[in-house]
C-alpha cells in the first residue's frame, strides 16, 4: 500500500506523536539499578533496597510507585515490582550471571515462597518438585513466566511438569482442609470404596448417600488422600462437585468436559487430546437446546435420533479419552460427583440422564470408577422412576459410633484448658448425637465457653439435663441457637428462623414483636443484627445487607421449631414479613414475600398476581420441600421443577398440565419421546388451549404418528393464544413439509408469520424469525423466489450480532439460518460452525463437507487459521488441490471437533462465494434429513 | 478537550437564534421550568448523559429534534463518528479513541472485537454488556489492558480495577484485593468471614449486596488477568467466574468485568456474553500496515528519515505467526522508535 493509497494522518495524531518524543526520557541508569535488583526480590522496602551497579540514593527506590504495586502486609511499606517492568527488566539483565549479582547485593531471609522460589530459578539451584507445597509450585510457576523471555526454556523449570504437580496439590488442598477439621474413623465404608476402586471386575457407579453433615466429602477426601499415596498403582481422581459454576445438570457435556480438563490438568501430556475432546463435546453439547421457553423452536428437529444420537456420541467421545488415559497414563480413574441431591432438585429427568451417562461411561470402561455422593437415597424420587441404578453398589453412611464419636469431639477440643474428661465427653456424645457435623458444632461451643460448664456440678447437670431431655437432632440446632455468645439474640432464633433472611428491618418491623423484643435506644436492632453477624456456625451472607440462616440447619429445624414456638406465632411472622416484603420492588424482597405468602397457604390467583420471574432464583433450593399441596404444585410451576408422582397426582388438572409440560419437554429433550407421550397421558382430560396439546402432538410426530399429531395440534387450535396459535401453525408446517407437501406446509407457515407480525411477543422472542425462515426454506422449495428475496431481504436485516448470539441457543434454528441465508452473509456459517461443529451421520452430509472443504482452501490459509492438532497438517494443505485429501480428512475424523478450524476457513475465505455455498450447502443436507427424520 | 466539553462548544457555537427556535420549540419548550436557562437545562442533560453513559443518545435526541446537516456534523465531529481520517487506521462507525493505534503509547495491532466490544460496553449499550471476555490461545491477551485503560482514560472515567489473578493465591486474597481496590469496608468483610473467606459464592453474595450501595454516577470496570493460567487455584478460578456471571446478569450494580485471557469455561459459553474477543495471532500484513502509517506518521511530524529500522524489519522476516517471546521483543523494538523522535 502506498502512502497516498492510505488515509491522511490527521494533525492530532502528529501532535501526540511529537509530544510523545519531548515526554520521553529515557529511564535513567540508577533506576535500571534500582530495578535490577528488586526484579530478583519477591518484595522489598523501597527505602532500604540497594540498586545493583550504582550508588544507593538518599530517598531510595526513585519513582517507587510507578513501578511497583504496594503489598498489603503488617509491614505495609513493602513494594512489589509490576510483572511487566519485572520481565523487561530481567530481559535486559540478560544472564544468569547478572540476576546472581543482583541477588546478592540484597542478601538476606527469604520467608516467602515466591521468595525461595526466585532464589532457586536464579542460582539455578536444583528443585524436587514433589518436595514442593502449593504455594511453592504456584509461585514457581508465576515465577517461571517472568523469567521466560529472559533465560532459554532449557534452563528453566519445566513448566508442564511443575503445572501437573501445582494441579495436583490444588486438587488436594480442599480435601487436606476436610480431613484436618476432623476425620475419625470409617474403616468399613473405607474398605468397601478401596475395594470398588481396586476390585478387578468393573462396576457400575456407587451411591453414597446420608443426611447432611454426616462426612460424605470427608469420607471421599479421605479416601482420595490415602489412595494418592498408593505405590505402584497410579489413580487418577476426577473430584466434581455440583456447586461449581461450570456445571449444569441440564447440559450433561459440562460433566465430562469438567473431568477431561481436570485430567489435563494433572496430566499434561493429555493436553492435546484433551482439547480436542473438549471442543468435541462442547459441539455435541451446544446441539441440546439451551433455553428453558419452550420445545419446539425447530421444526427440522427429530428429537428422538437427534438427541439419542448426541448422547450417544457424548459417551463415545468420553470413551475415547478415559480409553486413552487408562492405556498409558493410569490403572484407574475416580469421578466423585458429590452434592449430587442438587441434580436430583431438579427432577429426576435431569439426575437421571446424568447417571445414565456415567454408567454407560463404567460400563464400557471397567477400569473407571463413579461415586454419586448426595444426601438422597438412591431409591428416592428422582431416580427411582427410571430404575436406572437397579442392583448398583450403594453405601449408607450413618452416624459415627460413640468411640468414633469420642474420638472426633476430643479431637475437636484438644486445645481447650482444661481438657474435658473422657466421661464428660461422653455425657456431651450421649446428649447430641453422633453426627459428625453435630458433634464438630457442639465442639465449636465448648470451644468458646471453655469447659468450666463441667467443673461446676449444677452448670454441669444443667446442660446435659437439657441435652438429654431432647435429643432429637433439631435440639442440637437449637442449643446452637441458645449458645450464641450474645443471649439478647436468643430470640431471633427461636422463634425468629421462621424467616429466611434477617436485616435489621426484618428485626423491627418482623421479628421483634413476636419474639417478644423490646428495642430501645439503648437496644436497636442494629446492635441485634451485628451480633447475630457474628454467629458463623447459623448465618451466612446474602446479598443484601442482610444474613440468611444456613439452608441445611435450617431445613432441619423449622418442622420442630413450629411444633415449639406454636402455629399463631408462626403465621404472626409470616404475615409481618408479607407485608414488609410487600413495600419493596425488588427480585429478593419479592422471593420472600412469596415464600411466606405459600407458607400462609395463599391461593394461586393472589400468588400469580406477585409473582415475579426475577425472584425465581431465590426460591430454589429447599423452599418447595417446606411447601405441600396446592402451594407446592404452585412454586414447583414456577421454579419449572419436576414433583413426584404422589404429588401429581394430587395437583390441579392446571398445576398437573404445567408440571407434565415441564416433563415432557425435558423427556423430548433427552430424546424419549414415549415417555414424554406418557407423561403428558397421565390424564385424559385437557385444558381448552393448553399447552399439552402442542408437546402430545409434538411426540406424536416425532413417532412418525403424522395424522395423531395433526389432529392432535387442530384440536389444540381451538382455544389457543396467538402465541400458542402460531406455534402450532408451525409445528402444522413442518408435518405437512416432512410429508413432503411444501405448498401446504407454507400455508400454515405464511398464517404463522402473519400471527406474529401482529402480536407481541417480546424482544428475546424467536417465534417471529422462525417462521420467517421456515417460509423462506418452503418458498425456496416451491421456486417463488420474488417472494423469498423479499422474505429473505428482511431476514438478514434482523441477523446481527444480538441475533447469532440468541441462535446459540437455538441450535437447529442456528443451521436453518445457515442454510437460507449463509451465502448472503457467510457471518452466519461462520458462527454455525464455531458453535456447533460439523456433523456426518449420512453420505450425503460426508459429501456436503468434503466439497466444502476442497472448495474453500486456497495457498497460504495455512498462515491464516490455525491447524486443528487432530489432523495431519501435511494432508490438510492439500485439500485444496486434491479432494481425496479433504475426503480423508472427513473420514478421519467424521467431522469431530472442526468446527473452529472450518469457522476460521470461513472467515478468511468470506469473499469466497462459492465456498460459502457448498457450507450452506452442507446445512441446507443437514436440515433436510432433520425434516424428514432420515438419520 | 475531553468529549464532554467538546459537545458543550458544539451546542454554545449553534446556540443562536436559529437554534433556539429549532430546539427550544421541539424539544426543550415544555419542560422548561421556570427561571431555568435553555444553557443550564443543557448542561444539565449532558450532565444526566454522562453519568448515565448516555451522551451519544443524547446527540441522537438532539440531531432528531434539529435537522441541520451542520449542527449534526460537528456533533458527529465531537463525538468521535467518523473522524477515522484522525488515526492511524479507525473503522469510522464509533468514536476514535476506540481505534487508536497507539493506546497508553504502545502498539496495539487489530483486535477489531475488542474495540467494538468496548464501545458497546462503556457507551453504546453498557446496560446490556457487562461482562467481555478475552481469549484464544495467541499472544497478546493481557497486552489489550492498554487500550482499556486508554479508553476509559479518554472518557474520564474511573481508571478500572485491575487484578492481576497470578498474584492471587487464596480466595481470601482475592477478597481482600477487591475490598482494598473498590474502596469498601474491611470491618464489614471481618464482621461476616471472621477468619478467612474460604467460601467464594458467600463472599460473592456479599459483594452483590455492597455493590447495591455504590454510588450511582460511578461505573467499575474490573480487569481480571490471567484467569486461564493453570497458576490461578481453582477455588480462586470459580470464585472469578462466578463473580463475571453475576456482572453479566446484572445482580452487580455498577460493575463491568472483563476477564482477558478468559478460560474457555462452559458457565460463560452458556452465560453468551455479549463481547467476546478470540485473539488471533498477529499476521504478518497487519503489523506491516501498522508501520506503513507510523512511517507516515513520523514523516509528517518531521523526521527525516522515517523508515522502519533494521532490526524490526529483521523481525518481519521471520516466519509467523511469531512466539510469544519474538512478539514481546517486537512489540518492545516498536515501541522504542515509536518513542525516539529525530
Amino acid at each position: 500500500m502506498s502512502a497516498t493509497e492510505r488515509e491522511a494522518v490527521h494533525p492530532d495524531a502528529v501532535a501526540a506523536l511529537k509530544k510523545l518524543w519531548q515526554d520521553t526520557a529515557e529511564i535513567d541508569e540508577t533506576r535500571w539499578a534500582y530495578r535490577a535488583s528488586a526484579a530478583v526480590l519477591d518484595l522489598f522496602d523501597p527505602k532500604s533496597v540497594q540498586p545493583f551497579g550504582a550508588q544507593p540514593l538518599d530517598g531510595g527506590y526513585p519513582d517507587v510507585d510507578e513501578d511497583c504495586e504496594p503489598v498489603a502486609t503488617r509491614e505495609t511499606s513493602l513494594r512489589r515490582l509490576l510483572p511487566e517492568i519485572r520481565e523487561e527488566t530481567l530481559h535486559r539483565l540478560g544472564s544468569r550471571e547478572q540476576m546472581r549479582a543482583a541477588l546478592d547485593q540484597n542478601p538476606g531471609p527469604r520467608p516467602s515462597a515466591m521468595q525461595r522460589m526466585l532464589d532457586h530459578i536464579v542460582r539455578g539451584s536444583d528443585l524436587e518438585f514433589e518436595t514442593l507445597d502449593r504455594d511453592a509450585l504456584r509461585a514457581l510457576l508465576v515465577a517461571r513466566r517472568w523469567f521466560g523471555s529472559a533465560l532459554p526454556s532449557s534452563e528453566l523449570p519445566n513448566e508442564s511438569v511443575v503445572a501437573a504437580a501445582f494441579a495436583r496439590a490444588d486438587l488436594m488442598a480442599p480435601w487436606m482442609h476436610l480431613v484436618a477439621d476432623g476425620f475419625v474413623n470409617r474403616g468399613r465404608q473405607l474398605k468397601k470404596l478401596k475395594s470398588f476402586i481396586w476390585d478387578e471386575a468393573g462396576s457400575r457407579p456407587l451411591m453414597l448417600y446420608g443426611i447432611g453433615g454426616v462426612g460424605k466429602s470427608t469420607l471421599l477426601a479421605k479416601l482420595a488422600l490415602d489412595e494418592a499415596k498408593t505405590n505402584g498403582k497410579r489413580i487418577v481422581f476426577v473430584p466434581i462437585d455440583l456447586d461449581r459454576p461450570n456445571l449444569n445438570p441440564h447440559r450433561p457435556h459440562t460433566f465430562f468436559v469438567e473431568a477431561v480438563q481436570q485430567i489435563v490438568r494433572q496430566l499434561p501430556s493429555m493436553a492435546g487430546h484433551g482439547a480436542s475432546i473438549v471442543q468435541h463435546l462442547r459441539e455435541l453439547g451446544a446441539r441440546y437446546a439451551v433455553s428453558d421457553g419452550g420445545y419446539d423452536y425447530e421444526s427440522s428437529r427429530s428429537y428422538e435420533n437427534d438427541y439419542e444420537w448426541i448422547q450417544q456420541q457424548l459417551i463415545d467421545v468420553i470413551d475415547a479419552f478415559f480409553g486413552s488415559l487408562l492405556a498409558s497414563d493410569a490403572d484407574r480413574a475416580l469421578l466423585t460427583i458429590d452434592t449430587f441431591e442438587e441434580a436430583q432438585l431438579e427432577g429426576s429427568e435431569a439426575a437421571g440422564l446424568l447417571v445414565r451417562l456415567f454408567d454407560a461411561l463404567s460400563e464400557k470402561q471397567p477400569r473407571v470408577r463413579v461415586v454419586f455422593s448426595g444426601r438422597v437415597r438412591p431409591d428416592a424420587p428422582g431416580l427411582v422412576e427410571d430404575q436406572l441404578l437397579p442392583g448398583a453398589p450403594a453405601i449408607l453412611l450413618r452416624s459415627l459410633d460413640t468411640r468414633s464419636a469420642l474420638s472426633l469431639l476430643r479431637k475437636q477440643l484438644k486445645d481447650v484448658d482444661p481438657k474435658p474428661t473422657h466421661d464428660q465427653l461422653g455425657e456431651v456424645v450421649s446428649a447430641v448425637g453422633r453426627n459428625p457435623m453435630c458433634l464438630k458444632l457442639a465442639g465449636r461451643i465448648i470451644q468458646q465457653d471453655g469447659t468450666r460448664a463441667f467443673l461446676d456440678d449444677a452448670d454441669r447437670k444443667k446442660l446435659l439435663e437439657h441435652l438429654r431431655a431432647e435429643k432429637i437432632q433439631a435440639f442440637l440446632f437449637g442449643r446452637i441457637l441458645d449458645h450464641f455468645k450474645s443471649k439478647r439474640i436468643r430470640p431471633l432464633a427461636r422463634p425468629g428462623l421462621i424467616v429466611r433472611r434477617i436485616s435489621p428491618d426484618v428485626i423491627r418491623e418482623v421479628l421483634a414483636e413476636p419474639c417478644g423484643i423490646t428495642l430501645s435506644n439503648s437496644l436497636t436492632a442494629e446492635d441485634l443484627y451485628d451480633d447475630l453477624a457474628k454467629e458463623r456456625t447459623m448465618v451466612e451472607p446474602d446479598g443484601t445487607h442482610g444474613l440468611r440462616y444456613r439452608p441445611d440447619l435450617r431445613r432441619e429445624l423449622l418442622p420442630d421449631l413450629i411444633e415449639s414456638v406454636g402455629r399463631e406465632t408462626a403465621r404472626e411472622i409470616d404475615q409481618r414479613a408479607v407485608d414488609h416484603y410487600r413495600r419493596f420492588d425488588e427480585p429478593r424482597a419479592r422471593a420472600e414475600e412469596i415464600y411466606h405468602l405459600l407458607r400462609l397457604g395463599t391461593d394461586a390467583k393472589l400468588l400469580d398476581a406477585r409473582w415475579d420471574p426475577r425472584a425465581r432464583d431465590f426460591l430454589r433450593g429447599s423452599a418447595p420441600d417446606e411447601l405441600e399441596g396446592a402451594q407446592r404444585h404452585w412454586l414447583a410451576r414456577k421454579l419449572n421443577i419436576t414433583l413426584d408422582s404422589a404429588s401429581r397426582q394430587t395437583a390441579s388438572q392446571d398445576d398437573w398440565e404445567r408440571m407434565a409440560v415441564v416433563r415432557a419437554e425435558r423427556y423430548l429433550k433427552r430424546g424419549d419421546a414415549e415417555k414424554a407421550l406418557a407423561a403428558l397421558r397421565e390424564r385424559i382430560d385437557r385444558s381448552p388451549g393448553s399447552e399439552v396439546y402442542q408437546l402430545e402432538s409434538e411426540a406424536l410426530r416425532i413417532l412418525g404418528d403424522f395424522d395423531g399429531a395433526q389432529e392432535t395440534a387442530l384440536k389444540g387450535l381451538e382455544g389457543a393464544s396467538d402465541e400458542a396459535r402460531a406455534e402450532l401453525l408451525l409445528k402444522l408446517s413442518s408435518i405437512r413439509e416432512a410429508e413432503n407437501k411444501p405448498d401446504e406446509a407454507l400455508q400454515f407457515a405464511d398464517e404463522a408469520l402473519t400471527l406474529t407480525e401482529h402480536i407481541d411477543i417480546g424482544d428475546d422472542s424467536m417465534l417471529d424469525f422462525r417462521a420467517l425462515i421456515n417460509c423462506i426454506r418452503l418458498l425456496r422449495k416451491l421456486g417463488d423466489d420474488d417472494k423469498r428475496n423479499v422474505l429473505r431481504a428482511r431476514a438478514l436485516k434482523l441477523v446481527d450480532r444480538k441475533r447469532l448470539r440468541q441462535l446459540r441457543d437455538f441450535p437447529k434454528l442456528f443451521e436453518e439460518t445457515a442454510a437460507e441465508l449463509g451465502v448472503e452473509n457467510p457471518a452466519v456459517l461462520e458462527a454455525a460452525v464455531r458453535r456447533l461443529g460439523v456433523q456426518v451421520r449420512s453420505d450425503q452430509q460426508e459429501a456436503a463437507l468434503v466439497d466444502a472443504f476442497h472448495t474453500i482452501w486456497q495457498d497460504g490459509f495455512e498462515q491464516k487459521v490455525q491447524m486443528p492438532k487432530a489432523l495431519d497438517p501435511n494432508l490438510v494443505v492439500k485439500i485444496g488441490a486434491d479432494k481425496q485429501a479433504a475426503e480423508e480428512i472427513i473420514r478421519q475424523s467424521k467431522g469431530a471437533a472442526l468446527g473452529k478450524f472450518a469457522g476460521d476457513l470461513i472467515k478468511v475465505a468470506s469473499a469466497d462465494t462459492s465456498s460459502a455455498t457448498r457450507f450452506r450447502d452442507y446445512f441446507r443436507e443437514s436440515v433436510e434429513q432433520g425434516l424428514k427424520r432420515q438419520y | 478537550m475531553s468529549r464532554k466539553d467538546c459537545l458543550r462548544q458544539v451546542i454554545a457555537k449553534y446556540l443562536n437564534a436559529d437554534i433556539r427556535r429549532m430546539v427550544v420549540p421541539g424539544a426543550l419548550e415544555d419542560v422548561l421550568p421556570d427561571g431555568t436557562t435553555l444553557e443550564g437545562l443543557i448542561e444539565k442533560r449532558i450532565h444526566e448523559a454522562d453519568q448515565s453513559f448516555s451522551l451519544p443518545n443524547l446527540c441522537e435526541e438532539m440531531k432528531q429534534k434539529n435537522p441541520n446537516p451542520a449542527f449534526h456534523n460537528e456533533l458527529d465531529a465531537c463525538m468521535g463518528v467518523g473522524m477515522s481520517a484522525g488515526t492511524l487506521t479507525g473503522v469510522g462507525s464509533r468514536p476514535r479513541w476506540y481505534d487508536e493505534q497507539l493506546p497508553m503509547r504502545r502498539p496495539l495491532f487489530d483486535r477489531d472485537e475488542l474495540r467494538a466490544g468496548l464501545y458497546d460496553m462503556l457507551e453504546r449499550d453498557p446496560v446490556n454488556t457487562r461482562l467481555m471476555t478475552v481469549r484464544g490461545e495467541a499472544p497478546g491477551k493481557s497486552y489489550c489492558a492498554c487500550l482499556i485503560k486508554h479508553v476509559i482514560g479518554e472518557l474520564g472515567l474511573e481508571q478500572p480495577v485491575e487484578i492481576d489473578l497470578l498474584s492471587i493465591d487464596s480466595v481470601d486474597r482475592l477478597a481482600t484485593r477487591l475490598i482494598d481496590l473498590l474502596g469498601l469496608s474491611h470491618a464489614q468483610l471481618r464482621d461476616r468471614f471472621s477468619t478467612e473467606v474460604r467460601e467464594g459464592k458467600y463472599f460473592n453474595d456479599w459483594l452483590v449486596g455492597q455493590s447495591r450501595s455504590f454510588a450511582a454516577d460511578k461505573r467499575w470496570v474490573i480487569v481480571f488477568d490471567h484467569l486461564a493460567k493453570t497458576a490461578v487455584p481453582q477455588d480462586v478460578a470459580n470464585t472469578v467466574i462466578d463473580l463475571a456471571l453475576r456482572a453479566e446478569d446484572r445482580s452487580l450494580t455498577n460493575v463491568w468485568i472483563i476477564l482477558l485471557d478468559s478460560p474457555e469455561s462452559d458457565a460463560l459459553i452458556d452465560a453468551n456474553p455479549p463481547v467476546e474477543e478470540v485473539v488471533s495471532p498477529i499476521q504478518q500484513a497487519t503489523i506491516q500496515a501498522f508501520l506503513a502509517r507510523l512511517v507516515d506518521l513520523r514523516r509528517a511530524a518531521g523526521d527525516p528519515n522515517p523508515e522502519v529500522p533494521d532490526p524490526i524489519s529483521a523481525t518481519l522476516q521471520e516466519p509467523f505467526p511469531l512466539a510469544t517471546n519474538r512478539l514481546q521483543s517486537l512489540r518492545r523494538d516498536i515501541v522504542r522508535w515509536m518513542r525516539t523522535g529525530p
